[in-house]
């Protein structure tokens, strides 16, 4: 996949039983203990739980400049944590936003308000 | 717990900026736990020390058998250091605590050490935020904003808008800083207004920079020997219940953000072994890393009920004279953070409280004191119970 295909695909967990999903690596399932998958899926959009204003960025993100921090539930199930640097003034809880920018390697996932 | 493990002797460095390394401070509160437990060095049986950054603050690994080299005498003693973030001076403790519990020791020597401010500000952010999770972290999570989540969470579950949240915030702080002000160990010994913390900017909101604790040096150390050699010390204190609990690591895989069910499971696991619950604790020293996570403490551990502790400063309860006299040390905000050895501190002043001797603000004639000392974004909590002479 080259990067624009990247964006969007996320690696996430996903129980072989009760399908319950997350975006951290694990073996089992936190919810009824079976066993699961890593797998890699691509997510549209997703809606955003909350956010904070980050207005003194990491040193791993300095070349972002202030940002706004979202907890997003992703339209596959899963909720993680992500960017908005375009337009931050259209974050509110509820809006939904679409992946933007995704670095594989970095870590890095950026999404932009619909 | 089937045997009976006691804590003899304290010592604490002042907190703030030092000049000299970790491992040199922690020998300096050793030697003033070990005279206050009126023994010789000679006589310490094993070292479990809490330090978290001194390979990215100091470039030195290894520092436990350093310690034993600086203090010069006992050397080849076992010696280890413990990493879980800001909850590892609490862990060595209770470390400590369990190698004299399994009889292999009777005396040990355990604490934190840590010194942050040699380099700059921005190089601590970094090395700190390694306690949590990398994948967070580079999807823009930082600590600051993961306690504005929290706090912001607290105030939906509670009814709380950003305005009458910060100002409850702001109360936690004042009264935190009072008492810090009669604590000569204490990193920051002066009050502050409602004015000051409420005009301080904002990091992450509603977090404001005078919600938060500093990054402090600072080194604490105890004396910790079985029942049959404290029956001869002077003032033991005693270890009645000693808890620890894990919390979800990635914080998305948290369902509330508003509680910490690890320090609910430490908690409870600390009661059940002191055979006593939150209405019989006199004192308590609770993580404040974020005036918020004070609130949280306080509830997780059952000294207030839910929704209850964000009104427990402005109602007076946690002053030193109130009901909940909490952090008389001035807790980590005024206290100060040395991260490693924050756990400590509060063993310290708390075993120093139930002997009557603590150098500042005191609670009335306490019997049970608390400790609630949480590493990384909750990921890792002890609680630890203790009794004077007589429990």
């Amino acid at each position: 996949m080259d990067e624009k295909e990247n964006v969007g695909v996320i690696r996430c967990f996903r129980c072989d039983q009760c399908r319950h999903v997350s975006g951290s690596p694990k073996l089992f399932c936190p919810q009824c203990g079976h066993p699961g998958t890593m797998v890699e899926e691509k997510v549209q959009k997703g809606v955003i739980l909350d956010f904070v204003l980050v207005a003194y960025p990491p040193e791993n993100l300095k070349h972002v400049g202030s940002y706004v921090s979202v907890l997003v539930k992703l339209d596959n199930g899963c909720s993680l944590f992500g960017i908005v640097s375009e337009e931050p003034n259209r974050v509110e809880v509820g809006k939904v936003v679409i992946p933007s920018q995704f670095n594989f390697q970095t870590k890095e996932f950026f999404f932009k308000p619909l | 717990m089937s045997r009976r493990v006691a804590i003899i002797g304290v010592g604490m460095v002042q907190a703030g900026s030092s000049s000299v390394p970790s491992w040199e401070l922690f020998a300096r509160a050793a030697l003033e736990a070990l005279k206050d437990a009126e023994i010789d060095f000679s006589k310490i049986q094993a070292l479990h020390l809490g330090n978290v950054y001194s390979s990215f603050t100091e470039k030195q690994t290894n520092i436990a058998p350093l310690v034993l080299s600086t203090i010069g005498t006992n050397v080849h003693i076992p010696s280890v250091r413990y990493e879980t973030a800001c909850a590892s001076g609490g862990v060595a403790f209770r470390q400590g605590c369990l190698s004299i519990l399994s009889g292999l020791y009777d005396i040990v020597l355990v604490g934190g050490t840590e010194r942050l401010r040699a380099i700059s500000g921005a190089e601590v952010q970094m090395a700190m935020a390694t306690s949590m999770d990398g994948a967070e972290r580079s999807a823009g999570l930082t600590f600051a904003a993961y306690w504005s989540y929290v706090a912001k969470a607290y105030a939906r579950k509670h009814g709380l808008n950003e305005s009458k949240l910060q100002e409850l915030l702001a109360k936690i702080s004042i009264k935190n800083h009072l008492h810090g002000a009669s604590n000569k160990k204490a990193h920051f010994q002066k009050e502050v207004s409602l004015d000051e913390v409420m005009a301080s900017p904002v990091v992450a909101a509603p977090i404001k920079i005078m919600d938060c604790c500093p990054f402090s040096d600072g080194a604490a150390a105890l004396v910790l020997c079985s029942e049959e050699i404290a029956r001869e010390s002077k003032h033991p204190v005693w270890i009645l219940g000693s808890g620890q609990a894990s919390g979800l690591f990635p914080i998305a895989d948290r369902p509330d953000l508003s509680s910490n069910p690890a320090i609910r499971i430490a908690a409870r696991q600390a009661y059940q072994q002191a055979g006593v619950g939150p209405k019989d604790i006199d004192v308590a020293e609770l993580h404040d890393c974020v005036n918020i996570h004070e609130v949280i403490c306080l509830e997780d551990s059952g000294l207030c009920k839910e929704g209850e502790g964000i009104y427990s400063a402005e109602e007076k309860r946690t002053y030193f004279d109130g009901d909940i006299p909490v952090n008389l040390s001035g807790g980590l905000k005024s206290r100060g953070h040395p991260v490693g050895a924050t756990g400590a501190y509060q063993l310290c002043e708390i075993a120093q409280q139930l002997r009557g001797d603590f150098g500042g603000k005191k609670a009335k004639d306490p019997e049970l004191g608390l400790t609630v000392n949480v590493g990384g974004t909750g990921a890792v909590v002890v609680v630890t119970i203790l009794g004077r002479e007589g429990w």
